[in-house]
C-alpha cells in the first residue's frame, strides 16, 4: 500500500534536501519527532534520484545548495521534471518549502515565486518548521484538488488587486497596503468564497491553513483590521451577516 | 587664534612684513638721506663764523644786534641773542651735521671753545642752522641757506609702496589658486567614511598638493577596501552563524528540561536579533528595493497589532490612510525597530500620525519609559553605541536600531527628532519623530482612485 496525501491516516512522507549534514540529521528528526516520515539528501542529484525511487507528499529544500540551488530545482519540479509515480501527485504539484539562511524578503520573494509554497528564514526552530510543514499539507488537504493549490494568480476586486505570490495588497490608487499573514489569509479566504456568507468558524478554518497562529485571536478582531485596512470601501466590502457571518459582496476577477 | 582662511592669513603676514619694511626703511632712510651739498663751502662756513664769533666778541653789548645784521649776507645770515635768553634748539640733527661740526672745531680752536651746533629745521629742509656761545654767555645763532640736499626717498618709497602693493595682490591670488586644491581636499576628506560615494580628488597645483592628492586618493582607495572587507567579513561571519543558530534551534526543541530550553531559546533569540540588525544595517547602503507608494498607516497598524496579539499594550492615533512614496521594506524596518525600542524600553507604545502644515508627514512614536537624557539624544544615533546600562538588559539589541532608523529616514529625504513625549497622556518618555517629506511621483495617480483621507 502507498499512502498517499489524501489518506490522511497516514503520516506524510517529506523528502529533505539540504547539504549540511547536521542540519539535514536534525531537521530529519525534528520531522519524524513530530510523526512524519522523512528521507534526507544532499543535492539535486540525490533529490531526482529519491524521487524515482518513492513519492513524497512534501519537500524541504535549502536554498543555497551544492550544483543546481534550491531556486532552480524548484522551477524545474514545477515545469514536469522527476518521476511520477502511479496513482501519486505528481512532483510537479508537491508542496515544497523553501529554507534559506537568506532572510532577506527578496529571497522570499524569489523563493515563492519560483514556485515554493513557504519560505521559512534560517534560524527555525522545531516548533516553527512544524507549525509551516502542517500548515502547508493541511493547505493541500483544504483545497482538495491538487493542481489548484500551486497558484500564480492575481485576484482583483472593486479595483483593489491581491498578489497571491508575493502576498501584496495594492488599493485602486496603485498604492501598496501592508497586511499581515493572518490578514491575507483571512482576505483570500473571502476572495475565495465571494458573494456567500462564510460562518466565522468556517473563515477561522480555511484562514488557518496558512499559519496555525490565528486560533487564539477572535474573527472578529481579524476582520475589523483588514477593514480598517481596505480604508472607505471595507463597509461595501465586507458585511456582517448577523448571527451567521461575513459576506465578501464584491466580484472577484483572476487574472 | 587666526579666525581667517589661508588667504587672509598670508595676507596679513605680507601687510605687516611690508609695513615692518617701510617703517625701518623710513627711519633709517630718515637719518642718513640728508647730506652736505659742498665741501667747498665747510671751510668758508668755519672761517666766516670764526671771524663772526671774534668781531662780536670783541663789539660791546649794545652794538651786537646791529651787528650781527651787518655780518649777515645771503651765505650766511646772523643774529645775537642776550645771555638772559635760555636758547631753545628745536633739534634735528642729522648724522652728516654731527660729523661737521666735529670737522668745524677740529680744525678751529675758536669754535670749540664757542660750543658750536648745527641743526637743521628738519628733514627735508636744505638750510643748516646752528648756534655758537660767545665767552659772556649770550648766543649768536645764524642759518646757512642752501647747505644741505636730500635724496628723493620719499618718492621712492610710494613707488615702492605701490609696487608692494601690485605683489601683495599677485601673491594672495596665488595662494587662493594654491589653497583651491587644498579646499577641494578637505570637502573629499568630509566624505570619507560617509554613506556617500566618494570622488577622486583632481591632481593638480603645485608638486606638494598634488602629492598630498595622490596620497589622499590612495588613502581612499585603501580605507574602500578596507571598509569592503571588514562589511563583507562581518556580513559573512553574520550570514553564516544563522546556519549553526538554525542547528542549535533545532537541537533545543529535543531537550527535555524545559527550563533550560526556554532560556537557551531567548538567548537563541537575542543572538538572532543581533545577527539580523548587523546584516540589515549592513545591507543599507546597497539595498535596491525600489521606491513605492505605500499605504504607511497599513504598515505602521499591521506592527502595533502585531504586538498587541503579543499582549503588549500599543495604540496607533491618526488618519486611516496616508500615502508616502518609499522603499516599502525599509521604512517598515524604520518602524518596526522604533516600536520595538518603545516595547523593549518603555514597555508601551503610542503611534500617531499627522500631516504638517508643510505637507510633510509626521510619524511619532512614544512610550512611558525613562526615556533618554538630552546630552545622549546624538550619540544614541551612532551605530552599536547603547545607553549606559542597557547593555546588561536582554532586549537582544546591539545598538543598531536607531542607526538604521537615522540612515534610512535620511535616504528617504526626511528627518529623525528625539525627544520626550506627552507625560499628560501617559507617555512621557522617549518620543522618536520622523519627518517624511510626501514624494508622490505623480500626482495624477493619487487622485484617479478613492478620495485621499488625509
Amino acid at each position: 500500500m502507498v499512502p498517499n496525501l489524501s489518506d490522511p491516516d497516514l503520516p506524510a512522507r517529506i523528502l529533505v534536501v539540504e547539504d549540511d549534514a547536521g542540519m539535514r540529521t536534525l531537521i530529519l528528526r525534528a520531522l519524524q519527532g513530530g510523526g512524519f516520515r522523512a528521507r534526507g539528501v544532499a543535492c539535486g542529484d540525490e533529490m531526482w534520484a529519491a524521487l524515482e525511487v518513492a513519492p513524497v507528499d512534501l519537500i524541504i529544500m535549502d536554498i543555497m545548495l551544492p550544483g543546481k540551488s534550491g531556486i532552480e530545482l524548484c522551477r524545474a519540479l514545477r515545469s514536469g521534471q522527476g518521476a511520477t509515480h502511479e496513482n501519486e501527485t505528481s512532483p510537479a504539484q508537491v508542496p515544497i518549502i523553501m529554507v534559506s539562511a537568506r532572510g532577506e524578503e527578496r529571497d522570499r520573494v524569489n523563493g515563492l515565486e519560483s514556485g515554493a509554497d513557504d519560505y521559512v528564514p534560517k534560524p527555525f526552530g522545531q516548533r516553527e518548521l512544524l507549525a509551516r510543514v502542517r500548515a502547508v499539507l493541511r493547505r493541500g488537504i483544504a483545497t482538495g484538488a491538487p493542481q489548484e493549490r500551486v497558484r500564480r494568480e492575481t485576484l482583483r476586486f472593486a479595483g483593489w488587486t491581491l498578489d497571491l505570490r508575493r502576498r501584496e495588497l495594492t488599493d485602486p490608487s496603485g498604492a501598496t497596503v501592508d497586511i499581515s499573514g493572518a490578514e491575507h489569509d483571512l482576505l483570500t479566504s473571502f476572495l475565495d468564497n465571494p458573494q456567500r456568507v462564510i460562518a466565522r468558524d468556517r473563515l477561522l478554518e480555511l484562514s488557518r491553513t496558512r499559519l496555525g497562529d490565528v486560533s487564539d485571536r477572535s474573527i472578529d478582531v481579524l476582520v475589523s483590521r483588514l477593514r480598517r485596512k481596505l480604508g472607505s470601501d471595507a463597509d461595501q466590502l465586507i458585511r456582517t451577516v448577523r448571527g451567521l457571518g461575513y459576506i465578501f459582496v464584491a466580484e472577484v476577477e483572476r487574472v | 587664534m587666526w579666525p581667517l582662511g589661508l588667504v587672509g592669513r598670508v595676507c596679513v603676514v605680507l601687510t605687516v612684513a611690508v609695513t615692518l619694511v617701510f617703517l625701518t626703511n623710513a627711519i633709517f632712510y630718515g637719518q642718513a638721506e640728508t647730506y652736505i651739498v659742498d665741501d667747498v663751502r665747510i671751510a668758508q662756513l668755519g672761517e666766516a663764523l670764526s671771524t663772526d664769533l671774534r668781531v662780536l666778541a670783541a663789539a660791546p653789548v649794545s652794538q651786537r644786534s646791529f651787528l650781527a645784521v651787518m655780518l649777515s649776507g645771503s651765505e650766511l645770515s646772523v643774529a645775537w641773542q642776550p645771555a638772559s635768553i635760555t636758547p631753545a634748539l628745536p633739534g634735528h640733527y642729522p648724522v652728516a651735521l654731527t660729523q661737521l661740526v666735529r670737522r668745524l672745531t677740529a680744525d678751529d680752536p675758536i669754535l670749540e671753545q664757542a660750543h658750536l651746533e648745527l641743526y637743521t629745521l628738519g628733514p627735508g629742509s636744505a638750510d643748516v642752522l646752528g648756534s655758537q656761545r660767545l665767552p659772556d654767555g649770550s648766543y649768536i645763532h645764524f642759518r646757512v641757506p642752501g647747505m644741505l640736499g636730500h635724496h628723493r626717498v620719499t618718492r621712492g618709497l610710494a613707488s615702492a609702496a605701490i609696487a608692494a602693493g601690485a605683489v601683495a595682490i599677485a601673491a594672495a591670488m596665488l595662494i587662493r589658486g594654491l589653497s583651491m586644491p587644498l579646499r577641494a581636499l578637505v570637502s573629499v576628506a568630509d566624505r570619507i567614511g560617509s554613506s556617500e560615494k566618494w570622488v577622486p580628488l583632481a591632481e593638480r597645483g603645485p608638486p606638494e598638493v598634488r602629492g598630498l592628492a595622490h596620497a589622499i586618493n590612495a588613502m581612499q582607495d585603501r580605507i574602500q577596501s578596507l571598509i569592503n572587507d571588514r562589511t563583507q567579513a562581518l556580513a559573512a561571519v553574520s550570514h553564516d552563524l544563522r546556519t549553526p543558530l538554525t542547528r542549535l534551534r533545532l537541537r533545543c526543541g529535543f531537550l527535555s528540561d524545559g527550563e533550560a530550553q526556554a532560556a537557551i531559546e531567548a538567548d537563541l533569540d537575542e543572538m538572532e536579533a543581533m545577527v539580523n540588525g548587523i546584516l540589515a544595517y549592513l545591507a543599507g547602503a546597497d539595498d535596491p528595493e525600489v521606491p513605492r507608494t505605500i499605504n504607511i498607516v497599513a504598515t505602521l497598524e499591521t506592527l502595533v497589532d502585531d504586538h498587541v496579539d503579543r499582549g503588549h499594550e500599543a495604540r496607533y492615533e491618526g488618519p486611516d490612510r496616508a500615502l508616502l512614496h518609499v522603499r516599502p521594506l525599509a521604512m517598515k524596518r524604520v518602524l518596526s525597530n522604533l516600536i520595538e525600542n518603545a516595547i523593549n524600553y518603555g514597555g508601551n507604545v503610542l503611534a500617531t500620525l499627522r500631516t504638517r502644515e508643510d505637507g510633510a508627514l509626521e510619524i511619532s512614536i512614544s512610550d512611558s519609559g525613562p526615556g533618554i537624557p538630552e546630552s545622549e539624544y546624538q550619540r544614541v544615533l551612532t551605530p552599536f553605541y547603547r545607553l549606559e546600562g542597557s547593555r546588561s538588559r536582554t532586549t537582544g539589541g546591539i545598538g543598531l536600531g536607531l542607526a538604521i532608523v537615522q540612515r534610512e529616514i535620511a535616504r528617504e529625504g526626511g528627518s529623525l527628532v528625539l525627544g520626550r513625549g506627552d507625560a499628560l497622556r501617559g507617555y512621557g518618555g522617549l518620543r522618536a519623530t520622523i519627518i517624511l517629506p510626501r514624494g508622490l511621483p505623480s500626482p495624477a495617480r493619487k487622485t484617479e482612485g478613492q478620495s485621499e483621507q488625509v
